[in-house]
């Protein structure tokens, strides 16, 4: 029964593997980011809005509601400005490509 | 208007910012950002063995984060317990039983660390190494966990894999010893998301211990339901986790009502709160 429970429970795991955040392929001409500031923006937004809640998924939000969201946590999590301009360029082409 | 409504519901839908623990017994991958400090303040109360047995152990836990991946902490921790013990005493060939409660304190000090290797969301599933030592005046704890957790839609799952190698003073022939023992443990915990405040779920532990003398001692399982609520820089947890199957013991103890209770309890309730500076 034990074995079962746990078998049962990788199998969980291990069919849910897979990175459930969008990865850019491409620059973004929309918002004007290069391929490498929202490789840099995916990295910053992974470091450090992942310490304080697991992550949601760009495209919870629309580009307005990420600009408001990021805005108030920016102090919080202890980004920069170079940084908060890289996550939300980031999250508002992620979002933009899933909706 | 319309910032006002969109502002509403971007703080409906985000969580709140504090660390996102959600469960009591099972640890995520998540550490804290760089400089970042919280305080936690953890209650375990411990209740029912063959006999009258409770016990209560409180922590206060210093947690801060050191890089972006790794952060330590420090705890202070009481360890206060209650427990039916009988004496035999010995006068000429008769022999006389008496009973009583015993009671016992004990202070430790620990410190953890913890290395976040992935993200549960970011990448196909999060993970971390954790290890913690414990001294006290008679013992000397090495706590080491494997940690992976996966973020799949409003659900958390996350799996503990735990060693402790224990030193641990006895009196054997009228002088102290050290016993070492061994224990292994594979946690599960589950969380479902409410809404920005509110998560439940379940846990439930599979605890095993050994001794170099005499092979494993017992294996049990607890499992339980808990809460998790979120508010600001505050958060709070509570899990409530029965023994529900004794699943080993050593020849001489038998079960009592199904459960190993020589060495564990009926019950184990956790309550944590935590305050996150800025």
């Amino acid at each position: 029964m034990i074995r079962k429970l746990y078998f049962l429970i990788c199998l969980t795991f291990i069919c849910s593997c897979g990175s459930a955040l969008y990865i850019p392929k491409e620059p973004s001409v929309i918002y004007n980011a290069s391929l490498e500031e929202l490789q840099m923006g995916r990295k910053h937004y992974v470091d450090y809005c992942s310490s304080c809640h697991a992550l949601y998924k760009p495209s919870d939000l629309s580009a307005t509601g990420w600009t408001n969201a990021v805005e108030e946590m920016a102090e919080r999590s202890h980004i920069n400005n170079e940084q908060k301009e890289l996550i939300l360029k980031y999250l508002w082409t992620a979002s933009a490509a899933a909706n | 208007m319309k910032s006002v409504v969109i502002l509403f519901f971007t703080i409906l839908v985000l969580p709140a910012v504090s660390q996102d623990r959600l469960l009591t017994y099972t640890y995520q991958s998540n550490v804290l950002n760089k400089g970042q400090r919280e305080i936690e303040v953890w209650n375990t109360f411990h209740w029912g063995k063959v006999d009258y047995y409770r016990a209560i152990h409180h922590s206060i836990e210093f947690e801060i984060g050191l890089t972006r991946k790794l952060q330590t902490a420090f705890y202070f921790n009481v360890n206060s317990e209650t427990y039916f013990k009988t004496d035999l005493n010995y006068q000429g060939s008769t022999v006389i039983a008496s009973s009583s409660l015993q009671r016992e304190s004990e202070f430790s000090f620990s410190n953890e660390w913890k290395y976040k290797m992935s993200d549960p969301v970011a990448n196909a599933v999060g993970s971390a190494l954790y290890a913690e030592i414990e001294i006290s005046g008679s013992e000397i704890e090495l706590e080491t966990k494997l940690i992976l957790d996966k973020k799949i839609g409003r659900t958390m799952h996350v799996i503990n894999l735990i060693a402790e190698p224990e030193f641990e003073t006895e009196i054997e022939n009228g002088k102290a010893e050290q016993e070492m023992e061994f224990s292994f443990e594979e946690d599960y915990g589950f969380m479902f998301n409410i809404n920005k405040s509110w998560n439940v779920g379940v846990e439930v532990r599979n605890v095993n211990k050994t001794t170099s003398e005499d092979g494993l001692l017992y294996s049990t399982l607890f499992a339980g339901p808990g809460f998790s609520y979120v508010n600001g820089n505050f958060w709070i947890n509570f899990t409530a986790m029965p023994q529900v199957a004794g699943l080993y013991h050593r020849k001489s103890y038998e079960f009592v009502d199904g459960l190993e209770l020589n060495d564990n309890e009926r019950l184990e309730t956790r309550l944590i709160f935590s305050y996150m500076f800025q």
